[in-house]
């Protein structure tokens, strides 16, 4: 169906080149979409997947449980992403997806996409590249854990989000939605709620941001880039731009 | 779910919580709050210089429900002895 994985076809587009034949190729994939309402698992920690989920509208994110139920949410995902893409080639779930807002997702089983891929090796490619940005994005992430304070870590995942949300056209200048919760927020930097409500209300003080109603609005992007250090590298664009001119710039 | 309010003081300078966290119960409120200072302590301990930190949790009505008081006291090399 031509225009259903628009979503996903945009999202190669900035990071690589997409011939036309390897456009049809995605396009020609079957998709089985549906709504999902926000904190439903999608797909299950443990479980052999059989098929890789592209995020078409909302935001998805990959969560982990621990012993002590305490949950660590690795990444949020908006449309374009496949965050299960890996599982194409490791098929048991190491990890949650789930629904952090009401969301379409667009289900393609594993042997459709593997037949879409064969003998194409530029396609291939560049979901290979895909999932790489993905697990450099992990390193930056982690670089931040062990080396930044939470107001430097909470000002570079605002640049991270911005950023991907406006490469994705999901951003009205300066503002996008992201229905994300402060559990959610301390759930990604792994601090406690009150640390992270606190961290959030420090940000607005200083006048970098303003996020109220699930609505983000970027009010010194400079400013803001400045104080978590954001390096856009690793996210890997084609347009060299990207995360670097203010978004709402380009 | 209950809303929380946990003020922070710095040194003595307070910073109102004006938002607020919704929390399962004054239990889950005093154990977030906690950890926040530990976090926090954690992060301001190493600036230099003698530290107070504390949190207050306050509930919807403005009453007290947790306090926390952390004190860093260094002496010794390169710090002044106060007089």
């Amino acid at each position: 169906m031509a225009g259903t994985v628009e979503a996903l076809t945009s999202r190669l587009e900035t990071i690589g080149d997409l011939s036309d034949s390897d456009r049809a190729a995605l396009n020609s994939i079957p998709i089985h979409i549906s709504s999902i309402p926000r904190g439903t698992e999608i797909v299950a920690d443990g479980e052999i997947a059989t098929s890789c989920c592209l995020v078409i509208e909302g935001y998805v994110y990959r969560s982990k449980l621990r012993p002590d139920g305490q949950r660590q949410i690795f990444s949020l995902h908006p449309a374009g992403d496949i965050p299960d893409l890996h599982s194409l080639h490791l098929e048991k779930m190491d990890h949650n997806l789930v629904a952090m807002s009401d969301c379409t997702v667009g289900r393609m089983d594993h042997r459709d996409v593997r037949e879409a891929i064969e003998d194409r090796p530029s396609l291939t490619a560049l979901l290979w590249r895909d999932t790489l940005i993905d697990a450099a994005a992990f390193r930056a992430w982690m670089l931040m854990l062990g080396a930044a304070e939470a107001l430097e870590r909470m000002a570079h995942l605002f640049c991270e989000i911005y950023t991907r949300a406006m490469m994705a056209g999901l951003t009205e200048g300066n503002s996008f939605r992201l229905p994300l919760t402060q559990s959610d927020l301390g759930d990604i930097l792994g601090i406690s709620v009150v640390h992270a409500n606190r961290t959030l209300q420090d940000l607005r003080a200083r006048r970098l941001l303003d996020f109220d109603q699930h609505v983000v609005t970027i009010l010194q992007w400079e400013k803001l880039r400045s104080l978590a250090r954001f390096d856009p590298s690793y996210l890997h664009y084609l347009d060299r731009r990207a995360g670097r001119v203010d978004p709402a710039k380009m | 779910m209950p809303r929380f309010y946990v003020d922070f003081s710095h040194n003595g300078e307070v910073i109102h919580d004006t938002v607020g966290q919704e929390l399962d119960s004054v239990d889950e409120a005093k154990r977030e709050a906690v950890k926040a200072l530990a976090e926090i302590s954690a992060e301001e301990i190493p600036r230099d210089g003698p530290l107070t930190l504390t949190a207050t949790v306050y509930d919807e009505s403005r009453k007290v429900t947790f306090r926390g008081k952390i004190t860093f006291d260094p002496t010794g090399h390169g710090f002044i002895e106060p007089t």
